[in-house]
């Protein structure tokens, strides 16, 4: 069965600009998706229609063969505490402070912790962001909120990942930390959709890289594995 | 959770609930001022509902003695009315010999001065209802009669004014909750566009909207609750001065303070509807929109 499908999927941002055309994906759990293409080829957007942020201008998206449009909110939420999502904008809460974002993400994610606050400083650490994690978000540089966003997808341990440029802003020791924590994800089954035009990345070459040119789907599948 | 939420809810917005909170305060004030003005009003003109009555003034000679018995015979036979008071111009100087200037009695004898007084007949209305019909009828005959004027009595016409303004003023009261809940619509558009992209945030991390609904509600009907209880407070206070100042206390024979507690259960009422049911109504109204 299919964690996720596209089936004939548009999308068309008002008035009409044709973001993504007749898409046709199939995912299945456990896959590492590299998704690529050229800035404004329609990463972002794939992304948007999948967590659900967006909705298609037509076709339909499916989630383990249930339609999005079946799913009810509240569902959705459900669905939504057991993925990470890595925002190309982080989407962080600017006046809480990194801990607090972070602890956020942990309690909605439902995950019961002994110690949350040792376990969540322990990925701090990870990440040398321990001594700002009572810093507010809008204190901290670019790449410093990349890493937060980073770090309360990751930290919840997700069932799907779903990562939108994680590295864009950040140094070669932490591309190389997350890179750690995916190949890991990978192993352990977990499914995980990445958009990316980072080489460094993309030349681990670790599962299928789809391609997109000017929102549609090129359709030279590469399987690394 | 509920500590970050609290934050995330008041930390920016903190001066718009410092505003609903000003708005609340007048609002509830101006309510309650409004049913006491009200209340007390229909309450003293309950009192005189009773004692309703038209004056007729008529013009006549002492010696056209005939014509005012016959007038008065006339009325009796009217339909709407109870009783007929007549008082001769002797009865009117008596009453109002101690006001007049002295230079008159210098120069007019006394009966000269009466011959100047009119008749007064003052005219029960069988109930209250029938008053203005009354009224009807004593225009007509007026217009027949030039030397006949109807004085509305003051308590008449306040009376009077009581029972139109019945209607209205539910009329009004109702247009001043539909005001009210447009403010609180107002309010909630207003905050969720200000705090939208905290709430979609929120949501994308797999939060539910309840969680936002239930803070909003906990604040707005906090920080109103202040607003009651303080311009609850004050309005007592001026209440009770006014009633004391215009004796509507001894009138109505119950003290503003005592009528709070008498209506505690309607103040009650009120108070869930309007700090609780509407707020929550209006909450889970205007996030409609975060729902797919
Ligand atoms: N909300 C929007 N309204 C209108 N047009 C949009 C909107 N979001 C994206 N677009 C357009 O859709 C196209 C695809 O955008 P998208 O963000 O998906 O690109 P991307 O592949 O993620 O690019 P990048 O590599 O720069 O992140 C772009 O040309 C963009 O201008
Ligand atoms: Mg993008």
């Amino acid at each position: 069965m299919n964690l996720f499908s596209f089936q004939n999927v548009n999308k068309i941002y008002p008035p009409y600009f044709k973001a993504l055309i007749n898409i046709n994906l199939e995912i299945k759990e456990g896959d590492f998706i590299i998704l690529t293409g050229s800035t404004g080829a329609g990463k972002t957007t794939l992304l948007k229609l999948l967590y659900r942020e967006e909705k298609p201008t037509s076709g339909e998206i499916f989630y383990k063969n249930i339609s999005y449009s079946e799913l009810k909110t509240r569902q959705f939420n459900q669905l939504r505490q057991k993925w990470g999502i890595i925002f190309q904008d982080y989407k962080l809460f600017p006046d809480l402070s990194v801990y607090e974002n972070i602890k956020i993400s942990l309690i909605l994610s439902g995950k019961k912790f002994k110690n949350m606050k040792i376990f969540i400083y322990e990925y701090l650490e990870r990440f040398l962001l321990a001594h700002k994690a009572q810093k507010k978000i809008k204190e901290l540089s670019g790449g410093e909120q990349q890493k937060v966003g980073v770090i309360r997808a990751l930290i919840r341990d997700p069932e799907v990942l779903i990562a939108d440029e994680p590295t864009g802003n950040l140094d070669p020791d932490s591309i190389k930390e997350i890179l750690q924590i995916l190949k890991e994800f990978h192993n352990k089954g977990k499914t995980i959709i990445l958009a990316t035009h980072d080489p460094i990345i993309i030349n681990q070459k670790l599962g299928k890289l789809i391609r997109l040119k000017q929102g549609e789907l090129i359709n030279n599948v590469e399987l690394f594995e | 959770m509920w500590s970050y939420l609290s934050r995330l809810e008041l930390k920016n917005s903190l001066i718009y609930y410092l505003f609903l909170l000003i708005f609340f305060f007048f609002w509830n004030f101006f309510s309650l001022f409004t049913i006491y003005l009200y209340t007390n009003f229909q309450k003293i003109a309950d009192i005189y509902k009773n004692r309703v009555y038209l004056n007729l003034i008529i013009y006549s000679q002492k010696s056209d003695n005939t014509t005012v018995t016959n007038l008065v015979n006339n009325l009796k036979q009217l339909l709407h009315v109870k009783k007929v008071e007549v008082f001769p111009p002797e009865k009117i100087f008596q009453k109002i010999k101690n006001s007049l200037p002295s230079e008159i009695f210098k120069n007019y004898k006394k009966n000269e001065i009466i011959n100047y007084f009119p008749y007064v007949v003052k005219i029960y209305p069988t109930s209250f209802k029938s008053y203005s019909l009354l009224k009807n009828q004593l225009q007509l005959l007026k217009s027949s009669n030039n030397k006949i004027d109807i004085y509305e009595a003051k308590i008449s016409k306040m009376v009077n004014f009581a029972f139109v303004l019945k209607p209205g003023f539910f009329c009004f009261f109702i247009i001043w909750i539909v005001f009210y809940i447009l403010f609180l619509l107002f309010f909630n558009y207003f905050l969720n566009s200000f705090l939208d992209k905290q709430i979609q945030i929120f949501i994308l991390l797999g939060g539910s909207l309840n969680n936002f609904k239930i803070i909003r509600l906990f604040f707005i009907s906090a920080f109103s609750s202040i607003a009651f209880i303080t311009s609850t407070i004050l309005f007592l206070y001026i209440a009770n001065n006014l009633s004391n100042i215009f004796n509507i206390t001894k009138l109505t024979q119950s003290s503003s303070y005592f009528l709070f507690s008498n209506n505690l259960f309607n103040i009650f009422i009120y108070y869930i509807l309007t700090i609780l049911v509407f707020p929550a109504i209006i909450i889970w109204f205007s996030y409609k929109k975060y729902e797919n």
